[in-house]
């Protein structure tokens, strides 16, 4: 969190001494005099994210006598992920531009696997478990632009930190023959980065749309205090990265 | 019919994968216990009694389990031979003391399908997170009125109480009752009594169905004997014993001669204010008289197929009015249950009262609540 908020600070001046100039400039560069040119945009961003990362594997010390053995599954899910740009873009040169500002991005993630559970291999039992993690990146993001004509190949990155919130864990284990792990929800912050590569193209009218890639490592998520009926234990399901990788397309206007 | 395979095989892969969902390998197997059946009814005040079979289903001993959760109106009895206790020990699966009995003490209804796992039977590891239920839930509806019957009777002075199925006439052991000669048992609507012992009667007790405990009543005033039949009237018992005397008897213990009933009463019953009883030596259905146990009427009781030769017991189901009597017919020492047309006396059998030993011969038996009508 400390982390984010330097970075907060470090990139508002940025920002704030790009926008009045902004306010004077013209648009396309004008490299002979010199002038700075930037204009500020807002980019709406839509698509679909794949990862196989939701859930860790993990096995809980002996518990009562019995184990508890988790077994993520690493099968691909797919779901879709929004996010919203504000910054602005500067020409740095004929060829380059540069666009710099914050952007948010959310998308909501399924982790599942299966929980084998007993006191020796007799009693073994083995119920499916899954829990939702909703995903959230606050990020200082940039994006290099290459002009060729109306197309502008890109490559992105952005820091800073994520909210991931982890939540509605679910075990189908009988509800009447034995209980298993519950646990609650719990939002975890820590930071996060995400690089990608695409291309815009100019459309009339202040408009330009985009297809592109990301990788993406939305950190850490956590789920709650857990408890088996009503006997409260001390580990929870946990992972140090969720990896996904993204296509996205990309509405941004100029102001 | 040719078969579809890639269908069938559909099938297969379904069916299997089903009943490999639905089997589970639970620290413990808990299964009603063999050779009893779960009751399906109780009437409150009244009792029903349940038995699991709890089996350790590891590899190893375990010490200090406890059943962690009842549905409401069970309680576990935790002292006895056999029976689980507060705390117990299960030894590896498969070895002699791998198994305990659970007993169960059902006082109101149940409900299988509740949806609250703390409503439901668990037994658990010392931790309380290692647990298994069970496959057969309780689910007991509540009724009116329960028949009990006591043991006790042809010399056997074995005073022994059962739940006795109506329909089947199936028993079920509660519990021990002090034992002398004779043995009848009556209902006041909140508690049953039980009266014992030949010249004098020497004892009367309440039974404690909450607590399958005995508490004996001091009773005094006029002089009795074997008790041979009793039902509840008007705040009082009336009961008739071996010398055909007809008294008053106080749950108190206060005795009070109102007559002679001039032959051997065994057995009373009451429906709406009138008290019918069965003879010992005719099985003659009599109506008597509640102030001094004049006879009023009298009909035989008919059953085909046998010849009673002995009533011993006769009590109404205050749910439905039927009456049904306790007997013997000629040829067997095992007493019969069987119904009969209180206007008419024609009988038809329920079945014979046995509860396996060959030497438990039934003497009395009661609906408990009574008819409410007749309190």
């Amino acid at each position: 969190m400390k982390r984010w908020k330097k970075a907060l600070l470090l990139i508002s001046p940025i920002l704030i001494s790009s926008s009045s100039v902004a306010a004077n400039s013209h648009y396309p560069w004008n490299f002979f005099n010199q002038r700075c040119c930037a204009r500020p945009l807002i980019t709406v961003s839509g698509g679909v994210i794949f990862t196989s990362d939701a859930g860790k594997s993990t096995t809980f010390p002996v518990i009562d006598s019995s184990t508890y053995a988790y077994s993520a599954d690493h099968d691909w899910n797919t779901r879709g992920i929004f996010g919203l740009f504000v910054g602005e873009e500067i020409q740095l040169d004929p060829l380059w531009g540069l666009q710099l500002g914050l952007a948010y991005y959310q998308a909501p993630l399924v982790a599942r696997g299966q929980v084998t559970q007993g006191a020796d291999a007799q009693s073994l039992d083995t119920f499916n478990y899954h829990y939702d993690i909703v995903a959230q990146q606050a990020l200082i993001e940039s994006k290099l632009l290459l002009n060729q004509g109306c197309f502008h190949p890109y490559v992105s990155a952005g820091i800073g930190a994520s909210f991931n919130e982890s939540t509605s864990y679910h075990v189908n284990n009988p509800p009447f023959l034995t209980f298993s792990p519950v646990f609650g929800r719990h939002t975890e912050t820590s930071f996060t980065y995400v690089v990608g590569v695409g291309v815009d193209v100019d459309v009339p009218q202040n408009w330009r749309f985009g297809l592109g890639y990301r990788f993406r490592d939305f950190g850490r998520s956590k789920l709650g205090s857990g408890h088996i009926d009503t006997v409260p234990i001390s580990n929870t399901l946990s992972q140090s990265h969720l990896y996904t990788h993204e296509l996205l397309a990309q509405l941004s206007y100029f102001l | 019919m040719k078969l579809n395979k890639p269908f069938f095989l559909l099938c297969l892969i379904f069916i299997v994968s089903s009943f490999a969902s639905s089997s589970f390998a639970l620290p413990f197997i808990i299964v009603p216990k063999a050779g009893t059946s779960l009751p399906t009814a109780v009437a409150p005040p009244g009792i029903a009694l349940a038995f699991y079979t709890v089996t350790n289903n590891t590899n190893s001993t375990r010490a200090g389990n406890f059943v962690k959760y009842l549905p409401p109106n069970v309680s576990h009895v935790s002292n006895g031979p056999g029976l689980c206790g507060p705390t117990f020990t299960l030894t590896a699966r498969g070895t002699p003391g791998d198994s305990c009995t659970l007993q169960l003490i059902v006082s109101g209804p149940v409900n299988a399908n509740d949806p609250n796992p703390h409503h439901h039977l668990f037994v658990c590891f010392p931790g309380g997170a290692t647990c298994a239920g069970t496959r057969s839930p309780l689910n007991v509806s509540s009724v009116t009125s329960t028949l009990y019957g006591t043991s006790g009777e042809a010399g056997i002075n074995n005073n022994f109480l059962f739940i006795i199925d109506k329909a089947t006439a199936g028993v079920i052991p509660v519990m021990q009752l002090s034992s002398d000669d004779g043995a009848v048992i009556a209902s006041n609507g909140s508690s049953l009594f039980h009266w014992t012992g030949f010249s004098p009667l020497k004892i009367f007790e309440r039974i404690n169905l909450q607590s399958l405990s005995l508490t004996p009543i001091p009773f005094g005033g006029s002089a009795i004997s074997e008790v041979y039949g009793a039902v509840f009237f008007n705040n009082t018992f009336l009961v008739a014993d071996i010398n055909s005397n007809f008294y008053s008897f106080t749950p108190a213990g206060q005795v009070t001669l109102l007559g002679n009933t001039g032959i051997d009463i065994r057995g009373m019953a009451c429906l709406h204010q009138r008290i019918y009883a069965i003879a010992r030596n005719t099985a003659n259905l009599h109506e008597i008289n509640p102030v001094n146990g004049a006879i009023l009427s009298t009909i035989p009781i008919t059953l085909p197929g046998f010849v009673i030769n002995r009533g011993l017991g006769l009590t109404v189901d205050p749910t439905t009015g039927q009456f049904y009597a306790l007997v013997r017919v000629v040829g067997s020492q095992i007493r019969k249950l069987i119904k009969v047309n209180i206007n008419t006396g024609a009988a038809t059998l329920v079945g014979d009262l046995n509860d396996g030993t060959g030497t438990t011969f039934f003497a009395s038996i009661t609906f408990h609540p009574a008819d409410p009508t007749c309190a």
